[in-house]
């Protein structure tokens, strides 16, 4: 049996996270842990069918061998995860605002571990930027990805695809498996208990997620959730102007 | 998630030298050598030959392997000096992959032409 995760957060931890772009965390507190014990999914192959036609790290295009198979040198476009039976067949991390009690903290690994993964959210969105928006990175450039494993935390509202990119000469088998917490959560109400977790002062379990990009649909999506975007940083010497904006962004929060 | 992969090639028995064809229960289709991803290192862990007759496999490595005719160099040899099969664990031959270009592939000699069949442990770290 495997053991779970360790970077999943366990029932009444503060999880923080941070969203770049717009300078802000959301913070919550774990009420509960829906699937504590059954952590994992094998999902299968990589959604790429058999005809598909990719894009190449060298300027081309190749078709899919295979169902499941990444060709070599190939990269795909945002990828979702289908699912019967789910809010979104097409997006099984997908969930509605009014599923604002929960979110889904997701870590992919892929095999092979050698493939690069890079998010785009939403889908179409690439999100690894250099020097501003000098340089868009991302798995088709030389930086801007991980490889064979990603960690997300998917907010609901937000859609959220993966690409991942071949660079080695092999057309490959791939799969994906996913350890995923379903967590149930609040957002804490004291403004003061909010500046001792963002100044780290309490202990929490900290996500940066990797979106340099302020898309509409984020920032809506968080909103409409949420009824905010989440609190700013402040540093220590600047606790009273803190838990004053806090107090204030706690008032429009809309999740119990 | 899999770091480890398998690389299996054979001899076709018709040629009494010539190069490996790789493959691997990850490989939708074999290839006569493989591309290391790009700053990635392969560790190959174990080595495995077997074969019907004396059959000597190189390791070959290549800087480049985008230019029409890579140059390869021998880093490592096997040789099955008759009918059977023999195994070494605790290898350590390390390969980097500094530019994204780097491959490696395996030739092999006989002095007849028989099956003969190697066996890679190739574990992908990030540098």
């Amino acid at each position: 049996m495997k053991m779970t995760d360790k970077r999943l957060a366990r029932e009444n931890e503060f999880l923080v996270v941070f969203i770049p772009a717009i300078e802000r965390a959301l913070v919550f507190r774990v009420k509960s842990v829906i699937n504590a014990g059954r952590e994992y999914i094998h999902y299968g192959p990589l959604p790429v069918s058999e005809g598909d036609v990719l894009s190449t790290l060298d300027g081309g295009s190749i078709s899919v061998p295979a169902d499941g198979v990444l060709p070599a040198r190939a990269y795909t476009g945002a990828l979702t995860f289908s699912m019967s039976d789910v809010f979104d067949e097409d997006d099984m991390w997908y969930i509605p605002a009014d599923y604002r009690e929960r979110v889904f903290h997701v870590i992919q690994h892929i095999t092979p571990s050698f493939l690069r993964v890079d998010a785009q959210i939403p889908p179409a969105v690439t999100q690894g930027r250099f020097q501003r928006d000098k340089k868009i990175i991302g798995v088709e450039k030389d930086f801007g990805f991980a490889r064979g494993e990603f960690e997300m935390i998917h907010f609901p509202e937000i859609h959220t695809g993966y690409r991942y990119a071949n660079d080695t000469n092999v057309d490959v088998r791939t799969s994906v498996e996913f350890t995923y917490g379903e967590y149930i959560v609040e957002i804490p109400k004291n403004s003061e208990l909010i500046f001792d977790i963002l100044t780290k002062k309490v202990e929490s379990r900290w996500i940066t997620l990797p979106i340099s990009v302020t898309d509409p649909t984020i920032t809506e999506g968080l909103k409409k959730t949420y009824g905010i975007t989440g609190f700013q940083l402040f540093r220590l010497d600047q606790k009273d102007e803190a838990i004053a904006e806090y107090a204030k962004i706690l008032k429009e929060v809309i999740l119990e | 998630m899999s770091k480890e992969i398998i690389l299996r090639g054979e001899t076709d028995g018709a040629s009494a030298s010539g190069t490996v064809s790789l493959n691997s229960d990850i490989f939708h289709s074999a290839v006569s050598y493989f591309r290391l991803p790009k700053g990635m290192k392969a560790l190959i862990t174990f080595k495995k030959v077997s074969g019907e007759g004396e059959t000597l496999f190189t390791l070959q490595y290549s800087n480049d392997v985008t230019v029409d005719s890579p140059e390869w160099k021998a880093i490592e040899r096997e040789k099955l000096s008759s009918k059977g099969e023999m195994a070494v664990e605790g290898v350590a031959i390390i390969l980097h992959s500094l530019t994204g270009k780097e491959g490696v592939q395996v030739i092999y000699e006989q002095p007849t032409a028989v099956k003969a069949y190697i066996e890679l442990g190739v574990e992908l770290k990030n540098e």
